[in-house]
């Protein structure tokens, strides 16, 4: 009989990876394919193989992509597999019966699950390791790096698995509590959001997790471990390649210890007999209680109010407060009664439950009040300028900006102000109806969305419809003045004929023509490269330079589509999260006054001066038929040779 | 020496355990008898360190058993429903086993191999219940434990197969001093074997007892006497119990065989005769009157 305590036990290790093997077996033999797949590849068509640099960024991007979504996942099984005993009388029994403590359970089972976790990685490791030597690219740091990471995330999400796996006696509520570890947060940012842009003016689309998005390890090692790649100037030559953000995973990794460590104290203090029960401790009851109630009143009350009151007694835009709250009671009662039978186990639970009636009809008018009211303050939330990086606004689909506060700290003073007058004529903007103004076209009606990018890395997000008008937009202070100020800003004027600061110009495209519309790309006129790009953006550069582009006139343009000449810029930038580069497109809008451009356009052959005084007329006759008056007499904009 | 001392355990509202304390001592065979839901397995479970005392002790050797691998290593336990991993075969629970208990007797298993005529790479899954529980003792056995603790063990068991086991354990008690502690619901079963008994009902002992006390303490007498001439036996000895079926009239009486049958004997009878007891009985008469549950859980 052993006489000392050991905190591991070889026995209940080795059957635990020998029932198991299935898994880790099959997951093995399906990572080994790729590297064996890259290297048929390399045989079969070793000329068109990527250069060792090139080849190496993939593997990176691969493992970044992969590593922490797929760990999460193969996580929660392999947890399941070791701690399954927990969750039935019989199993239980006979672990908790043999001589060994639950110290020496847990860190036995703990360490079955890691190991489980680490042999796939480690066969596909290993045999991506060969095929990069052979390809001729082998980075030694790279490779401590990514044995980190997937050491640092197996010990994250196993800790959080093992932490869900104590908390529950249920096999099949285990995998649930463990999504919701995951993205607990981001459900709720997303349901809480969604209810309050019903109320709040402005609030919405983008989901403000700046400050709790560490809650979702999946999405924030995601977008923090990736690799980085230089590139030569022109774009086609990797100087270097290298990760960062391997100390964000070695942080989760710490709080992956640190919940391996709760839970041995949970498994410590665990009853045998929760073995069956919904959730094994009996303080956790409330919390699951009014969790489930909660999210019940936000998602079926939410359906019940689009259901039953918007379709039949909704007015206007925005929710009614009263009909919302009842909603979520409901939603809340149903989502209590159900967590209370399955913590009872029984369908006998409504006796003597007044009390948790009375809780979950407080919580539904809280979580009401807190949102329709605007407690938080998110209606009127304009940042501090100081705490601002950028803001950019798209205006009726036409980006402006992002304007840098180290750039360009007058145009985001401007914005604010616009933001603080849209805020201060809410409740103009709430109540407007469209009336005979709008449809006679006195009134424009603008999709105005501010994109603040904050300091501390988060995103502050605000969309409105608003209503514009000529007597308003005369009238100083009014956001429809405002808005008419901010495009005559020469920088905001430059900002539109240009790429935004950080990013990279792709090409130019060049569309001319009313009717019969035609779309040049500059890059594919001069056989790929893009040097017409080029010489048409540096024209452009000089017509901004010289102040001959006009600013944008917010009662004349609805849609990019009225213009009948304009260019498309297509840039690149630089995304931090998905690791690559995005494309975006700019149009920019041409007037006679931009004479270096057109000069540049027509010597390049791209439109000729007949051409585009045609197309000036035809635009402007069928603009006054739109408009039910008679064919002005045209001055063309760009006069004939 | 196994002490449960006051033992209480709940499970939501329900009292399992109600501070029942039984005594087991060294090398005998004790047994736990009580209807269905009476705490037997409630007290087993914690006896073998599955459940946490909400108070009391369980003492083994003087040590609580709860996260007590020393004194756990001295228990082994086959449980009305044992548990073997889902695809596990004999032998890999044999492995299973002896990597946990050190005291695993390997020249044991092998011998056992004669006894229990299992197909051991076989999984267990596809055998009977009766061949599972064979199983069990021949894996459980083989740990060679100190202390061996049954509950309901020879359910579905065939007969020939239940004498076997018994005689095993037996011979386990005598030779190697083994203490087994064994539940039932079903007295008569354990009247054979067991030299403690304790009676459990609604999460409490109601009685423990030595098996040799009881039955040396009571009696059961069979006399004819001659006509117009029976006796009032109730002034001269303690008679729990009389009977009678024409002129044999049956007696239980407390006191030793030859006490009674000598006092009895100077009333000139015409025939004598001092019976054994079955176990059963004596607890139905011993505890008749005054705790009538027991004869409900007995009977």
């Amino acid at each position: 009989m052993p006489s000392k305590r050991s905190c591991f036990n070889r026995t209940l290790f080795r059957k635990n990876l020998s029932r198991t093997w299935p898994l880790w077996g099959l997951l093995s033999v399906v990572g080994a394919m790729m590297p064996l797949y890259f290297l048929v590849e390399l045989l079969r068509y070793p000329a068109a193989a990527l250069e060792p640099r090139e080849f190496g960024t993939g593997l990176y991007r691969l493992a970044a992509g992969f590593v922490p979504g797929f760990t999460a996942f193969y996580a929660l099984l392999c947890a399941m597999l070791v701690w399954g005993y927990l969750y039935n009388a019989r199993s239980a029994g006979l672990m908790h019966t043999l001589p060994v403590d639950r110290t020496c359970l847990f860190v036995t089972n703990a360490l079955s699950g890691l190991v489980m976790i680490v042999i796939p990685y480690a066969v596909t490791g290993a045999l991506l390791c060969l095929t990069a030597l052979i390809w001729g690219f082998f980075d030694v740091a790279a490779v401590v790096n990514t044995v980190l990471a997937v050491l640092f995330c197996a010990v994250l999400f196993s800790g959080m698995a093992a932490l869900c796996a104590m908390l529950t006696g249920h096999g099949f509520v285990m995998p649930v509590f463990y999504l919701l570890a995951n993205f607990l947060a981001f459900f709720l940012e997303a349901l809480i959001t969604s209810l309050a842009e019903e109320f709040l003016l402005g609030v919405g689309m983008a989901r403000e997790i700046g400050m709790l998005g560490f809650l979702s390890p999946v999405i924030q090692i995601y977008s923090s471990f990736q690799p980085r790649t230089e590139y030569s100037s022109n774009g086609t030559d990797l100087f270097s390649v290298w990760q960062e953000g391997l100390w964000v995973v070695a942080l989760y990794a710490l709080v992956g210890l640190a919940l391996l460590v709760l839970a041995w104290l949970l498994y410590k203090r665990r009853h045998s007999e929760s073995a069956g029960d919904v959730v094994a401790f009996r303080w956790l009851r409330p919390v699951f209680r009014y969790g489930v109630a909660l999210l019940s009143a936000l998602t079926v009350g939410r359906v019940l109010f689009e259901l039953f009151w918007v379709p039949l007694f909704q007015r206007g835009y925005y929710f009614d407060r009263i009909p919302m709250g009842v909603c979520l009671f409901l939603g809340g009662l149903l989502g209590y009664y159900i967590a209370s039978m399955l913590l009872e186990k029984t369908l006998r639970v409504f006796r003597g439950s007044w009390k948790g009636v009375l809780i979950v009809a407080a919580g539904a008018a809280a979580v009401c009040l807190l949102v329709s009211v605007d407690v938080f303050g998110l209606e009127r939330k304009i940042p501090p300028l100081e705490e601002i990086e950028s803001v950019s606004l798209r205006d009726q689909g036409v980006e402006s900006g992002p304007f840098t506060a180290e750039d360009s700290p007058e145009v985001i003073a401007r914005l604010r102000e616009l933001h603080q007058s849209i805020v201060n004529d809410r409740s103009y903007i709430r109540n407007y109806t469209p009336n005979r103004e709008y449809e006679e076209g006195l009134v424009y009606s603008h999709f105005v969305r501010l994109t603040y990018r904050l300091k501390d890395g988060s995103t502050l997000e605000r969309h409105y419809d608003l209503w514009l008008s000529r007597e308003r937009v005369a009238t100083p202070g009014t956001y429809d003045n405002l808005l008419a100020e901010f495009y005559q800003d020469p920088a905001v004027k430059r900002d539109s004929a240009g790429v935004p600061a950080g990013s990279e110009l792709e090409s130019v495209g060049v569309i001319c023509g009313y009717g019969e519309a035609g779309y040049v790309n500059a890059n594919d006129r001069a056989d790929g490269e893009k040097r017409e790009s080029w010489q048409i953006y540096a024209a452009l550069q000089k017509d901004a330079a010289e102040g001959n582009i006009p600013g944008r006139d917010v009662l004349q343009f609805s849609t990019p589509g009225d213009s009948s000449f304009f260019l498309e810029l297509e840039y690149l930038t630089w995304n931090q999260a998905a690791g690559a580069y995005y494309g975006h497109v700019r149009p920019v809008y041409m007037v006679p006054s931009m004479t270096n451009t057109i000069d540049t356009l027509v010597e390049l052959g791209y439109v000729t001066r007949q051409e585009l005084a045609e197309w000036e007329r035809a635009w402007t006759q069928q603009r006054a038929e739109d408009a039910g008056s008679a064919p002005a007499e045209v001055v063309p904009a760009i006069p004939a040779e | 020496m196994i002490e449960v001392k006051n033992l209480v355990k709940t499970f939501g509202g329900f009292t399992a355990l109600d501070g029942a304390s039984i005594t087991v001592p060294d090398g005998g065979v004790y047994g736990l008898v009580g209807p269905n839901g009476a705490g037997k397995s409630t007290i087993i479970r914690h006896l073998t360190g599955i459940y946490r005392p909400d108070s009391g002790q369980v003492l083994l050797e003087g040590a609580p058993v709860y996260e007590n691998p020393e004194k756990k290593a001295l228990i082994a336990v086959i449980p009305d429903d044992w548990y073997y991993f889902p695809s596990a075969t004999i032998a890999d629970m044999m492995k299973f086993y002896r990597g946990f208990y050190s005291s695993f007797d390997m020249a044991r298993y092998e011998k056992f191999r004669e006894v229990f005529t299992l197909p051991e790479k076989t999984p267990i899954r596809r055998m009977s219940r009766g061949m599972q529980k064979q199983a069990a003792f021949w894996l459980v056995m083989s740990c060679r434990p100190k202390y061996l603790v049954l509950d309901e063990p020879v359910d579905g068991l065939d007969p020939v197969m239940r004498r076997q086991v018994w005689s095993l354990m037996m011979s386990d008690v005598s030779e190697h001093g083994v203490t087994v502690l064994v539940s039932s619901h079903n007295l008569r079963e354990l009247e054979d074997v067991c030299d403690h008994v304790g009676i459990m009902n609604r999460g409490k002992v109601l009685l423990e007892r030595s098996l040799t006390d009881l039955q040396e303490n009571i009696v059961k007498i069979q006399a004819v006497w001659k006509p117009g001439e029976t006796p009032v036996m109730t002034r001269e000895l303690e008679v729990l119990h009389t009977s009678n079926v024409g002129r044999v009239y049956t007696y239980i009486v407390r006191g030793t065989a030859q006490a009674v049958t000598e006092k009895m004997g100077q009333h000139n009878p015409l025939m004598l005769e001092a019976l054994p007891l079955s176990l059963e009985e004596i607890f139905i008469y011993e505890l008749g009157g005054e705790h009538y549950a027991v004869k409900e859980i007995l009977l």
